[in-house]
């Protein structure tokens, strides 16, 4: 039940906004009076605080759009215009865009859309007068360096304003010296993700912020797989398993916490990498490879223990709060399978068994079949399509994956063919006629 | 408080412009002012705009130009060196060598290394970026730069960027002007080789026969000086190679001393020699044996530098160094 809470959530933070608007038009019609109205508004409360996403949202990508074209203005380079010049309308602009936000913030009403979309355009001037100074006195340094100061820029404004829209630029500017870094000058950026799991993501949580949350964890997760890969290209598919395993605990956790709409966020990033690696796990040469991955080094180390220990604790965590105890029989095969899996990855990183490298495949492919089951039961119990769909889908790549590997005869192929034909044809029949009584007992 | 740290880091949003502009306008007004000869190619950037792409001489250093612990130890990509400088004739600094430790004083600039150093690994140069290989330069005029600077085939005209040097080494650009003196090289005669051919029985001339023009493209009238053996010429070997080339050619005096015929250019005209490199005037010394290049160089590469010989000091008489492009036994390079 606590598992659901989070989805429950968001479709009762729908059905509200959809009673709102209802409620509205009632009025409007005559049906209800105003004193009614008030009354079910105050009984149906949307939840939460009552902010212009939508306006700040829109001028802020307004602001980053307006500074972008002050970049490429100043860019044309006039050479009739002195650096003097130049250096003064740099200054001008960021100051006076951050300044006109600075003193609307303290207004008595402050239009909040403003304020941040000001401050936003501020930033983005900052950025632009990094690389016009540079312009102007021809600096050819390390251009990557430009990105970490205007992020840092960012990031410092976003906590202390604080700001979504600041905290967004800084996720990027920071993902993107972290790829220049590592694609222009092949350099290892190892404090890129940390950056950004320390510097925004508690903003993130703090600030209720579903969209910086995803970013943010999406940017770690990627920026990590980065800097494994730059240390030891084979340390990539363990590192970003763990880390994994890590979003999914968190986010069972965060079901329990004073922000449960970030648990699908943790989900959504921790299953999309967790099934993904799994699925490459269940080929025998990956699985081998990742037998004979060699963690000597104290950095290697860190890339593959630290999100480890990380995971470990959190399911410890979880589990010690009551989380088997609370789930259904389906969630626990869930949570089973994904310790299982977790267990498989440190007992054949660590060469325990080597060189059965074939058994540790069938032992993956079982847990991702495990997967698939469970996806279709439970999306069958509860009438989901999407799940239903989601678990064929996995179960159909984990077939056509062994079709190739092991059917050599024309014979077997045909039979395996018919067979997982009509075993989808069978969920789909099930599917459609659990429907169909559950239509008719509620009519 | 929330105020007061929003207001701190917009000023430090501010400090951060004004730091890079300040240290930079200092260098520009208190630093030595030198010129550094380059060969531009012209890019874009997408945040800045035009520019020009410099590549100076001294950005590729030799083996034999190495002091400190480069010629023995390894250096990262980014480790710091210090290129330092000689002043030659027309304000150009040259290269004396370069070095990772800073130096006490003299001219240097501070570069970073390039590329990962193996000096075990038989490399023959060290590429080194100083931050001054680009000039930002209003859009479109990149092109006309690269028009003036010429072509391979053309007549080339060097560019020579004026930089200022902080006293760490850190190096500004503050603008640049043309050579008064350009140069065009054409290979009139080459000898490609075959694969399986053997060198003892080929009897028509193994190294190429270059056309070399200098031409006065300043506007005043321009004094240069030659010898009959055309001694105000040069063969030296580029950065690339490796091996050590001699002239094995006794007949001209040291580089730079006097004994040349003036030559007087008037603006726009040109003094064309022509220089067979199979003659014994153009033969060298490499690994004990002597002979013309195209016997021992297949693959190495060379330039032409016309140093003029010193005759009479009149104020218009030219006194640098100027290179050509880079060539080898069979094709130019740049």
């Amino acid at each position: 039940m606590a598992a659901r809470l989070p989805i429950l959530i968001i479709r009762m933070s729908k059905h509200t906004r959809w009673l709102q608007d209802q409620i509205g038009a009632w009025l409007d019609e005559g049906l209800i009076d105003a004193s009614l109205a008030e009354t079910l508004r105050a009984r149906y409360p949307t939840g939460g605080q009552d902010i212009p996403w939508a306006r700040i949202i829109v001028s802020s990508v307004g602001a980053v759009v307006f500074g972008l074209g002050i970049i490429l203005f100043f860019a044309y380079n006039w050479a009739d215009m002195g650096k003097f010049v130049k250096l003064g309308l740099v200054f001008a602009a960021v100051t006076a865009a951050h300044g006109a936000g600075f003193y609307l913030s303290g207004t008595a009403n402050p239009k909040q859309g403003l304020v941040e979309s000001l401050h936003v355009l501020g930033t983005m001037l900052f950025g632009a007068g990094i690389w016009l100074v540079a312009q102007i006195y021809h600096i050819d340094e390390h251009y990557p360096n430009a990105f970490l100061v205007w992020g840092l820029g960012a990031m410092a404004l976003a906590w202390a304003m604080p700001s979504v829209a600041q905290g967004l630029m800084a996720v990027l500017l920071v993902f993107l010296w972290a790829c220049f870094e590592l694609f222009d000058f092949s350099l290892p950026n190892h404090f890129a993700p940390w950056m950004v799991l320390l510097g925004i993501v508690p903003l993130a949580w703090l600030q209720r912020s579903r969209v910086l949350l995803f970013f943010a964890l999406l940017a770690f997760v990627v920026l990590y797989g980065f800097g494994a890969g730059r240390v030891d290209g084979d340390l990539v598919l363990t590192a970003l398993f763990y880390c994994a395993c890590l979003y999914i605990a968190v986010g069972r956790l965060a079901t329990r916490s004073p922000f449960p709409e970030s648990a699908p966020l943790f989900g959504f990033i921790g299953y999309g990498f967790y099934l993904a690696l799994l699925y490459a796990l269940t080929f025998e040469e990956i699985a081998r490879e990742m037998m004979s991955l060699d963690v000597e080094g104290p950095l290697q180390l860190a890339y593959v223990v630290t999100p480890l220990v990380a995971a470990a604790c959190a399911w410890v965590v979880l589990l010690a709060t009551g989380a088997w105890q609370r789930a259904d029989a389906i969630r626990r095969w869930e949570t089973g399978l994904v310790i299982l899996a977790m267990v498989l990855v440190i007992v054949v990183q660590f060469g325990m068994l080597w060189p059965y490298s074939m058994m540790a495949a069938f032992a993956f492919n079982f847990v991702f079949l495990g997967h698939c089951i469970t996806l279709i039961v439970r999306g069958t119990g509860r009438l989901n399509w999407k799940q239903v769909s989601f678990g064929c889908v996995l179960f159909t790549a984990l077939a056509f994956a062994r079709f190739v590997d092991l059917f050599d005869s024309l014979l077997m192929r045909s039979l395996f063919f018919l067979a997982l034909g009509a075993g989808l044809f069978l969920i789909g029949n099930f599917y459609a006629r659990r429907k169909k009584l559950q239509d008719a007992s509620h009519a | 408080m929330r105020r007061k740290l929003v207001l701190i880091c917009i000023v430090a949003q501010v400090l951060v412009l004004a730091v890079m502009a300040a240290e930079r306008e200092f260098i520009l007004n208190a630093g030595e002012r030198i010129h550094l000869r380059t060969a531009p190619i012209d890019p874009r950037d997408p945040f800045r705009g035009d520019f020009v792409r410099l590549r100076y001489e001294i950005s590729r250093v030799s083996r034999r130009q190495l002091q400190g612990t480069l010629g023995e130890d390894e250096k990262q990509k980014g480790d710091l060196v210090y290129a330092v400088l000689e002043e030659g004739a027309e304000n150009l600094y040259n290269l004396d060598y370069l070095t990772d430790e800073p130096p006490a004083d003299g001219v240097f600039l501070r570069g970073r290394v390039r590329h990962r150093w193996r000096p075990a690994h038989n490399r023959s140069a060290v590429s080194v970026k100083y931050g001054i290989e680009k000039l930002f330069v209003e859009q479109g005029r990149g092109k006309d730069i690269e028009r003036h600077r010429g072509t391979r085939s053309g007549l080339q005209i060097p560019m020579e960027v004026e930089i200022a040097v902080g006293s760490d080494g850190t190096a500004v650009i503050r603008g640049f002007r043309w050579s008064r003196l350009g140069m065009s090289l054409k290979m009139l005669r080459v000898h490609r080789r075959n694969r399986n051919e053997n060198l003892d029985d080929v009897t028509e001339p193994l190294s190429p026969k270059l056309e070399i023009s200098l031409q006065n493209v300043s506007g005043a009238p321009l004094t240069l000086a030659d010898t009959s053996e055309h001694c105000g010429f040069h063969l030296r070997t580029t950065t690339r190679v490796s091996r050590e080339y001699r002239s094995a050619y006794a007949g001209c005096p040291g580089v730079g001393s006097s004994g040349g015929h003036p030559i007087e250019l008037a603006p726009g005209e040109a003094y064309t020699v022509q220089l067979d490199l199979s003659e014994p005037r153009w033969h060298v010394s490499v690994d004990g044996e002597t002979g013309e290049i195209g016997r021992y160089a297949n693959n190495d590469s060379f330039r032409i530098v016309y140093v003029a010989p010193i005759a009479g000091s009149a104020a218009a008489a030219w006194r640098g160094e100027l290179p050509s492009s880079a060539f080898t036994a069979y094709r130019i390079l740049d």
